[in-house]
């Protein structure tokens, strides 16, 4: 059905896809992998017709949907060719409900000014509006209310919510889909797999980026791998192994980080007690827990039991109600800064929004905090009170984290803009470890990260916690992940703690676990 | 009880009806002065100060409101208050406003023998004739010849004209610049307009200012020293008197003629507080700054403000008409009079020729 | 492709001067008036353009109430003539004035744009335009006793212009004047604003510096990162409204007068202008593009005056200015908001 030849792509210098080929027949589930930046988003933009595609200069190559050849130039012409797209950054309108996200410029009208206007003129019918909504949300087994405005919703439910606008249309052909599952956790994305089979069986083709292979191999017909903007290979997922693929993406071997598991002790740093904060979609109702010193706490819940709120609630993103004793000290003032004085970093999980200055240099974003609250790298011979920074201390230590963290990038004085996902990560997590908390909350660290690099962050995570004792609290919806690096991980459910469990406990308990079914000890 | 009151109140009234004929018949009597506010026109206002201290107790002086053209009522009210006072046996008007002559006949119906002078207002000169005893004002118009007469008789050959589209497209200024050419022409003077950017777009008067502040040395390095430089908007003066004294070129007059335009600020006049208003000592110290910076000769305005001139000079016609000294105004007696009021001569047009009691009037300059 | 369109409209000014320059001479228009003019007009507005800089880069946008800062200005010009101090030292003594009071007026004025997130460019706009009649009372009836200030003939309440000619009238204008053949550089004014875009430029390399910039470009981070943004606010716009006072100093000085009463309510618009064509974008400025703003948009004024007047165009001229004006800020707001539209990582 749809056929690309020869497509290629240059940003200024450089080229982000070269020579691709692909092919996808009606009611096929195509795979897209490959490393971040290795051009899979870029082919779905010019498919969908993106306008930076077509701003930054368009393409070269060609085409072909039903044999037709096309060359979109807005997404609206996309659109009206039966093409829907689910973005990776969201394309929401957060001061809308979800029922009017969902059915954007398609609304239903009353049935007596669709006849008496043109279509553009006629009064819509919110109730009509709604139930359409809701059985897009049915359709994907979500129960939230269509009514709800979307900026408030937590990020897994937007991303629902994108999907249920793509699937709800009824020219549906072919879907775009830019790492639909990043955000999603496993429960969640197994019944978003389960949806796309469904729509696949009635003849919709789907092209599928994903980070995670397994997930790629149990739902896809075919794969198309992609490395540096070239495709490397083209193949049937029965007929592949596991090794051969992620030996094609990566051309490297990967070393798995693993914890060498050091004593519990009972010396909290943070402990709290009937801990509320409303986040909303991610509500903590009372959570009591204490955070040990020296331990790597790992936090998980299904989406929208609260293991993001904690984060925010103990640095004071959000405000909270209960009690937090942090070092002893009972309810200190809960601001960023007063808690970043007490040596408490948190990284968010909204890397788009509270993520980087994203057109400062890295070596810039590395220092910031550190130069903020520190006065580290103020210039040695000039008066202090000039507050003037010691640009070539920064650079230094800029070169050093790069090095340290294998950062890819063309240099220290580059934008963060510019990176892809993952080591714009790594910037995030070079620039908290230069405060040396004593204590890190990290949202979500390895989302929408690539193989190599998700190894790189747990490996930093385990690196600093075992030279300077850091305490570190990862929120994640991988369990596989969370029991590689973690000494204990806290089970959350319904916004209270359910269970704590050893990382060696066996995944059965873990699934009866986070859905709420009693645990033994 | 209240049959007393009303008898006293009775009582009241019809003494002081008798008191007030008694005032009227012995000769005291008063004149109603109509003047903007300070803060909308400070000429007229403090002219009409001026008026009062002169006659002291002879003056009712009110100003209308600040917003004149939303609360015309009002004004109206306020002017058929002053006809209603016996005391007041003439009113002089000095308001620069359309809209008022409705109340000038109103007064006239109920009290024929009231003397109503407007200096100036700006209704249809027709009907003002038929009910104003003496109706007075610039003539805007005719300084397009006596401008650059006298900027030649202060030794110019070449005339500038500085102004912006917005203003030529008003008509008075419009004619007033053909009438400069023409009579520049008549002269053999150089008549050269430039245009500067102008203050009602966008960015206010700073870029034109700064247009000046740049134009005019060029200009002059051009024409020579002799040169008569004139410009149409009010904040152009200080500049263009700022540049005179720096660069000794003639300055004829301003838009308004005044010495209170420009050349406080361009001159930095020190006024003594008790000095303030006092035009002879004012002009005094324009001169001697003058002849400081070696411009005796080359600097000229009005002595005295037309605004702060006419409360003045109209009371006085009004009080000549009052004790019987004039029946009907005549160029020669007011020319006298307007002497001894400013200081120097003043020439007078009639409106119309048709029409004699509407008069246009331009002051004799003095030349610092 | 983008990168070259940045600074079309910088290029089409550019050309459009070289083209008017190329008439000048055509016409013989003396060239070194011209560029002595454009040096000091750049000088002279550069100041407060500049002013505009800190508030751009702390994410408020444009700061429309530029007259809060003109007005602190204002006050410590008229005080120093009211003691009648002249010379350097009356230069000195009203920047120092004016600087006191722009802290006070910018901490109230930031409390308030503190208060109206999201809208505070047109609150801006009217807390300006709403100061100016709050002034004018102020200037009629202030306690001033130079009467070189004063009415001439009520003697009470200030003049709408004073002349600065016997206090410190181009000061800067005429401190080490540089001639080269018929040229006469102003570098006393150049220097001054040199050190002006100097000392805001080593601004935004210190800690509150980057702390202004990093709430411009990304607030919610920023507070996550424990900065405090009410007070970097606050303190992105005292500096704007102390570098606005100065630069009405610098400018009361060039021209020769104070302005008071409504003359700083417009003031505002052209430095906005200049700001933009010299390629700025909300969220961030720098003082090259100030520079370069400034530069263009005057020296197109100073080019386009005495060109059409010779051409005999004046109306014409007035015209093409506007047009060229207010469609390069429309073609740079244009271009911010394509850019803002695209999705931040496309590679």
């Amino acid at each position: 059905m749809l056929e690309l030849r020869g497509i290629s792509k240059t940003f200024g210098p450089h080229s982000a896809l070269s020579e691709v080929s692909l092919s996808i027949a009606a009611g096929e589930i195509h795979g897209l992998i490959g490393l971040n930046g290795s051009g899979k988003s870029t082919l779905l933009h010019i498919l969908f017709g993106s306008s930076f595609i077509h701003e930054t200069g368009g393409y070269n190559g060609s085409c072909f949907l039903d044999g037709k050849p096309f060359r979109f130039t807005s997404p609206a012409q996309a659109i009206a060719a039966g093409i829907g797209m689910v973005h990776q950054e969201f394309a929401l309108i957060p001061e809308m409900t979800v029922a009017e996200n969902i059915l954007l410029s398609r609304e239903k009208g009353f049935a007596l000014t669709d006849t008496l206007f043109p279509r553009d003129f006629s009064l819509l019918d919110p109730r009509k509006n709604d139930h359409e909504a809701r059985r897009a949300l049915e359709y994907l087994d979500l129960k939230i209310d269509p009514r709800q405005k979307t900026g408030n919703l937590a990020l897994n439910i937007r991303q629902f919510i994108e999907i249920a606008r793509e699937i709800s249309r009824d020219n549906l052909r072919l879907l775009l889909l830019d790492e639909p599952t990043a955000v999603l956790n496993t429960a969640d994305a197994g019944n978003f797999l389960a949806t796309l089979r469904h729509l696949a069986d009635k003849g919709v083709a789907i092209l599928f980026t994903s980070h995670r292979l397994p997930e790629i191999r149990g739902l896809c017909d075919r794969l198309t791998i992609l490395r540096e903007g070239r495709t490397v290979g083209c193949c049937d997922v029965r007929t592949a192994s596991l090794g051969a693929i992620t030996h094609l993406m990566l051309r490297e071997s990967v070393t798995k980080a693993g914890r060498f598991r050091s004593r519990p002790t009972d010396d909290p740093i943070l402990t709290i007690r009937d801990f509320q904060v409303a986040m909303a979609g991610e509500e903590l109702l009372g959570l009591d827990l204490d955070v040990q010193r020296g331990e790597i706490l790992g936090l998980i819940s299904l989406s929208g039991h609260g293991k993001l709120a904690f984060g925010a609630g103990v640095i004071g993103q959000l405000p909270f109600r209960g009690s937090l004793q942090l070092d002893g000290a009972t309810n200190p003032p809960s601001s960023s800064a007063a808690m970043i004085a007490r040596g408490v970093f948190f990284l968010s999980e909204d890397r788009n929004r509270l993520g980087l200055l994203p057109r400062h240099s890295i070596m810039d974003n590395i220092a910031f905090s550190a130069l903020q609250h520190d006065n580290r790298f103020l210039h040695p011979s000039l008066p202090r009170c000039l507050r003037l920074p010691d640009r070539r201390a920064i650079r230094r230590h800029g070169e050093r984290c790069i090095r340290e963290f294998d950062i890819r990038c063309t240099g220290p004085a580059q934008p963060v803009g510019e990176l892809s996902g993952g080591n714009q990560q790594k910037v995030r997590i070079a620039h908290a470890l230069t405060l040396s908390p004593r204590l890190m909350v990290v949202n979500e660290p390895t989302r929408g990260v690539d193989i190599a690099a998700k190894e790189r962050i747990l490996d930093m995570f385990l690196a600093i916690n075992d030279r300077a004792g850091t305490t570190i609290v990862i929120a994640s919806s991988e369990l596989e992940e969370l029991r590689r690096v973690c000494d204990r991980i806290a089970v959350l459910y319904q916004g209270r703690l359910h269970a704590i469990l050893e990382p060696t406990a066996d995944d059965l308990l873990f699934s009866r676990a986070i859905s709420g079914k009693p645990v033994l000890h | 009880m209240l049959r007393n009151l009303t008898m006293t109140t009775i009582i009241l009234i019809l003494s002081l009806c008798l008191l007030a004929g008694t005032a009227a018949a012995t000769g005291t009597y008063k004149i109603g002065i109509v003047t903007p506010t300070l803060s909308a026109s400070e000429d007229e206002f403090r002219g009409a100060e001026r008026t009062a201290a002169k006659h002291p107790g002879m003056i009712r002086h009110i100003t209308l409101p600040n917003n004149f053209s939303e609360e015309q009522e009002t004004a109206i009210t306020q002017i058929l208050g002053l006809g209603d006072d016996p005391e007041v046996k003439a009113i002089v008007i000095c308001a620069g406003y359309s809209g008022i002559l409705p109340a000038i006949q109103k007064i006239k119906e109920k009290r024929p023998e009231m003397v109503v002078i407007t200096a100036p207002i700006w209704d249809d000169p027709d009907m003002m004739a038929k009910y104003v005893d003496l109706a007075l004002d610039t003539d805007w118009v005719q300084r397009g010849i006596s401008i650059p007469t006298k900027a030649q008789k202060m030794g110019a050959k070449t005339f500038i004209h500085y102004s912006f589209p917005t203003h030529m497209a008003k008509e008075v200024i419009a004619k007033r610049h053909d009438m400069m050419k023409a009579t520049c022409a008549k002269l053999g003077m150089q008549f050269v307009e430039v245009t500067t950017p102008d203050p009602t777009t966008g960015a206010g008067p700073s870029p034109m200012l700064q247009f000046l502040q740049e134009d005019i040395p060029r200009q002059i390095a051009r024409y020579g020293k002799d040169t008569a430089v004139f410009g149409t908007n009010c904040p152009m003066q200080d500049v263009i008197i700022a540049k005179a004294l720096e660069l000794k070129f003639i300055m004829p007059e301003q838009c308004c003629p005044t010495p209170t335009q420009g050349y406080p600020a361009a001159m930095e006049l020190a006024i003594p507080k008790e000095d303030a208003g006092n035009f002879d000592k004012i002009n005094a110290t324009i001169k001697e700054k003058a002849a400081a910076a070696g411009m005796t000769g080359r600097l000229s305005t009005w002595p005295v403000p037309v605004g702060y001139f006419f409360p003045e000079f109209s009371t006085e016609l009004a009080i000549e008409k009052i004790e019987g000294k004039v029946k009907n105004y005549d160029m020669a007696e007011m020319k006298k009079t307007a002497k001894k009021v400013a200081g120097v001569e003043v020439a007078f047009n009639k409106m119309k020729p048709e029409i004699d009691n509407y008069y246009l009037i331009i002051m004799d300059s003095i030349i610092y | 492709m983008i990168v070259r369109a940045r600074h079309v409209p910088q290029m089409v000014i550019a050309i459009f001067l070289c083209a008017m320059a190329g008439g000048a001479l055509l016409l013989e228009i003396p060239l070194p008036w011209v560029i002595n003019d454009a040096l000091v007009r750049l000088a002279m507005n550069g100041v407060l353009v500049l002013s505009l800089v800190p508030m751009l880069n702390v994410g408020i946008g444009i700061n429309f109430g530029l007259p809060v800062a003109i007005v602190a200005g204002l006050l410590g010009l008229c005080l120093t003539v009211n003691w009648r101090l002249t010379g350097s030292l009356g230069f000195t003594m009203a920047l120092a004035l004016s600087t006191v009071i722009a802290v006070c007026l910018g901490e109230v004025y930031g409390r308030l744009l503190n208060r109206v997130r999201g809208r505070e460019e047109i609150t801006a706009t009217f807390i300006g335009f709403s100061f100016i009649p709050l002034t004018n009372f102020f200037w009629a009836t202030a306690p001033f006793t130079n009467p070189a200030m004063l009415w001439p003939i009520g003697g009470i309440g200030m003049r709408p212009t004073i002349g600065l000619k016997s206090y410190f009238a181009k000061i800067l204008n005429t401190w080490m004047p540089l001639e080269i053949g018929p040229l006469t550089i102003p570098c006393g004014l150049l220097l001054f604003f040199g050190l002006c875009c100097l000392l805001v430029h080593l601004f935004f390399k210190t800690t509150p510096g980057l702390a202004i910039l990093a709430i411009g470009e990304n607030e919610g981070y920023a507070r996550l990162c424990g900065i405090d943004v009410d007070r970097m606010r606050r303190l992105a716009v005292i500096l704007s409204t102390v570098i606005g006072a100065v630069g009405i100093c610098v400018y009361a000085q060039s021209y020769g007068f104070i302005e008071l009463y409504d003359a700083p309510m417009m003031m505002a618009f052209p430095a906005a202008s200049a700001i933009l064509i010299g390629g700025s974008t909300t969220g961030r400025a720098t003082v090259a593009q100030v520079v370069a703003g400034t530069f263009l948009f005057h020296t197109m004024y100073v080019l386009s005056g005495p060109l059409a007047n010779d051409l005999l165009v004046p109306e014409m001229a007035e015209i093409f200015r506007l047009m060229m004006t207010t469609g390069v800020i429309l073609f740079a707001m244009l271009h911010h908001g394509g850019r803002h539209a695209r999705p931040s990582e496309t590679l």
